[in-house]
């Protein structure tokens, strides 16, 4: 798992997406109080708007 | 010495400000039922955690006040909320927290709120198991995946519906364009044929110069054509970008419109506002200087009393050998005493009363100046994003003139090649009598112009449809992308899973004193959350057989640990009303285990109680609520 973990990584790196850092702003959102929409929102506006 | 001082107004059942100052290690509250200790625990949660639900908040302001306010000083940091009454049921919560992190109130304050202590009461281990999967951030890697699979749907809905549309468009012009050619084709197959015939021979070199100067005009009106249309499709693009970037701004200027509202509110009001502050600072000033002068005061009775105080014990002063009135000396010193202890009461008045004119300093800066900066910041953020945009759209503009000015140039240089293929057409009229043939060929000339324009237009469309193309292709790609992220998170929740019931089994360890006494073995979890509980000796249990005190002592551990894993840097852990369902002998070990566990990890524990313990070393009244910090 750990093997094919670090081939997302790298493929989504690639792509100019650093899964890592998107897990930990995500987390930190859910954990002061956001919600599954405001995650929707950030995460729409991150892959449309080509802000990775 | 005090390091937290906690400031209630209007909070719970207290009306008006009261004040508690805690220290670090273990502050033992006792109170009995009804004083407001519970009222003291939920002002500290209002200011320390972002995760109160509104009946809560509602329960933290007092029934019968609109507005009230929590502040909680640790050390030089101070942190504070505002309440606002919004209707009966509703209370606004604003201000600046000790923690912006929601997990914080399960693993730091034990009250009969708490989802953990209420699902370990319950015995419910399903609950329990959803609840640490919630702390431990599996929920949230678990919410993640969830929007990420609607997500990845969605996309792959419109990435269906984009590409069938395009495959649709597609196919329909390549059918035009293949009828098209066909026509063409035709077309030119009699014009040949008819320039091979013999009957026109009196004006074939004529007919053939007429054909080539024909060809290569229908070349150069075709390519500008080309032209043409191409522009007109980067215009329509620029059009569509324009109308964005338009409700773009209107929105950001009635932003600015909103904001710069706010700021001149402030600021008319600002006036009044930094001369209450210093009216009150120099009411403040005042009231120190007073303060210290009663300091100096009883600092001069304090050294008369000892004086007195020294020579009591004496018939005759052991300075001037004079004979001591005994009576006179006590009424004396029971004098002096009475006069400290009425300054000691004027000194802590004095404090009260400036320590609220602090905090209404505080207050109004807060609502104040405070506010006028983040304003001034907003307007000056929400101005560079506006210029931003005029410039895009003045860009906008010049392009669209731009365009507008080669499309008027090359609809004139299309008129000029169409009149150039008029003049050439009226050639034919000079041999229509000896070449009957010519009137034909000129009517497909006519029809070879006019396919040749129905074909430029239908690879102009070909060429619009490239662009959707390249949406379709933005389309796959963030589908991917989004599939991606899945395979990414499902991962993590696995990775995430095992490590945070690693992390808390090894933590539960570290408890062992708890976990004996609750009576438990190690360890306390399998895979997943999975409550694995077992008497001493290995025979197993449930969390519904459990004691009373046994459930208390297992939930203090289980937040312990959590806490270690997820908020180790929060500075408070507090039990409320649960140590009391622990009977003595163990309550006083699982208090000096607090003590213990708040000294080593320098946190401020505080623990509830309706009254002490036999034996403990200091007069607690029942009175009013006492905080102390206790040695067991």
């Amino acid at each position: 798992m750990s093997a094919e973990k670090a081939d997302v990584v790298r493929s989504l790196r690639a792509k100019g997406l650093d899964p890592v850092r998107l897990e930990r702003e995500l987390v930190s959102m859910l954990r002061s109080g956001s919600g599954a929409y405001e995650v929707r929102s950030y995460l729409k506006r991150l892959l449309e708007g080509g802000g990775r | 010495m005090s390091v937290v001082t906690v400031r209630l107004e209007n909070v719970g059942v207290f009306r008006g400000v009261r004040e508690f100052r805690l220290g670090r290690g273990l502050n033992l509250v006792y109170a009995p039922n009804a004083s407001g200790k519970s009222s003291l625990i939920a002002g500290l949660k209002t200011v320390s955690t972002p995760a109160l639900n509104g009946r809560e908040l509602a329960r933290a302001l007092n029934d019968y006040e609109d507005r009230g306010s929590v502040s909680l000083r640790i050390g030089d940091e101070e942190y504070f909320v505002d309440l606002k009454r919004i209707s009966q049921a509703e209370v606004e919560a604003s201000g600046r927290r000790l923690s912006d992190d929601s997990v914080v109130r399960a693993v730091a304050f034990l009250d009969l709120e708490n989802p953990i202590v209420n699902a370990v009461y319950a015995g419910d281990e399903a609950m329990l198991k959803r609840i640490l999967r919630d702390v431990s951030g599996v929920a949230h890697i678990e919410t993640i995946i969830s929007v990420l699979e609607g997500l990845k749907a969605e996309y792959e809905h419109q990435y269906e519906v984009k590409s069938r549309e395009y495959e649709a468009r597609k196919s329909e012009v390549e059918e035009q364009l293949t009828h098209i050619e066909v026509e063409l084709r035709r077309v030119d197959d009699r014009i040949n044929e008819i320039l091979k015939d013999s009957s026109i021979e009196p004006a074939r070199r004529e007919i053939e110069r007429i054909e080539k100067e024909m060809k290569e005009l229908e070349e150069r009106v075709s390519k500008k054509r080309g032209e043409e249309i191409d522009l007109r499709n980067r215009l329509s693009d620029i059009e569509r970008e324009e109308k964005l970037r338009k409700a773009e701004l209107d929105l950001l200027n009635e932003k600015r419109s909103k904001l710069l509202a706010e700021k001149d509110m402030l600021s008319s009001k600002i006036v009044e506002y930094r001369r209450r502050v210093e009216e009150l600072e120099a009411k403040i000033k005042s009231l120190k200087s007073e303060r210290g002068d009663l300091e100096n005061k009883r600092k001069e009775l304090r050294v008369l009393l000892e004086r007195r105080e020294s020579v009591a014990p004496y018939d005759y002063c052991p300075y001037c050998g004079a004979k001591i009135d005994k009576e006179s000396l006590h009424k004396d010193i029971d004098g002096i005493r009475a006069q400290i202890s009425e300054l000691n009461d004027r000194i802590l008045a004095l404090e009260n009363e400036i320590r609220l004119m602090e905090s209404e300093v505080s207050r109004l800066k807060r609502e104040v100046e405070e506010r006028l900066q983040e304003v001034e910041k907003e307007l000056k953020d929400v101005n560079s994003r506006i210029e931003k945009l005029q410039r895009t759209l003045e860009s906008y503009s010049r392009d669209k003139s731009s365009i507008n000015r080669k499309l008027q140039e090359i609809e004139s240089e299309l008129k000029e090649l169409e009149d150039k293929r008029e003049l050439l057409m009226r050639q034919y009229d000079l041999f229509k009598d000896r070449v009957p043939l010519v009137e034909e060929l000129r009517k497909l000339y006519e029809e070879r112009f006019r396919l040749r324009e129905i074909r430029d237009r239908l690879y102009g469309k070909l060429r619009q449809l490239d662009e959707l193309y390249g949406d379709v292709v933005k389309l796959g790609e963030t589908v991917s992308i989004t599939g991606l992220l899945l395979e990414y998170f499902r991962a993590r929740r696995v990775e995430v899973e095992r490590v945070a019931v690693e992390k808390v089994n090894e933590a539960v360890a570290r408890h062992f004193e708890l976990l004996g006494l609750a009576e438990l073995e190690y360890p306390v979890f399998a895979e997943g959350f999975e409550l694995r509980l077992a008497r001493k000796g290995g025979v197993a249990t449930m969390l519904a057989e459990l004691s009373d005190a046994e459930k208390a002592i297992l939930a203090i551990l289980l937040t312990l640990s959590l806490k270690e894993h997820v908020a180790g840097d929060f500075p408070l852990y507090i039990v409320d009303t649960l140590i009391e369902f622990i009977d003595d002998a163990r309550a006083k070990e699982v208090l000096r285990y607090l003590m213990d566990f708040a000294s080593r990890t320098d946190t401020v524990v505080i623990v509830t109680k309706t009254k002490p313990y036999t034996g403990e070393p200091r007069l607690l009244s029942q009175e009013d609520i006492i905080v102390n910090q206790v040695t067991i």
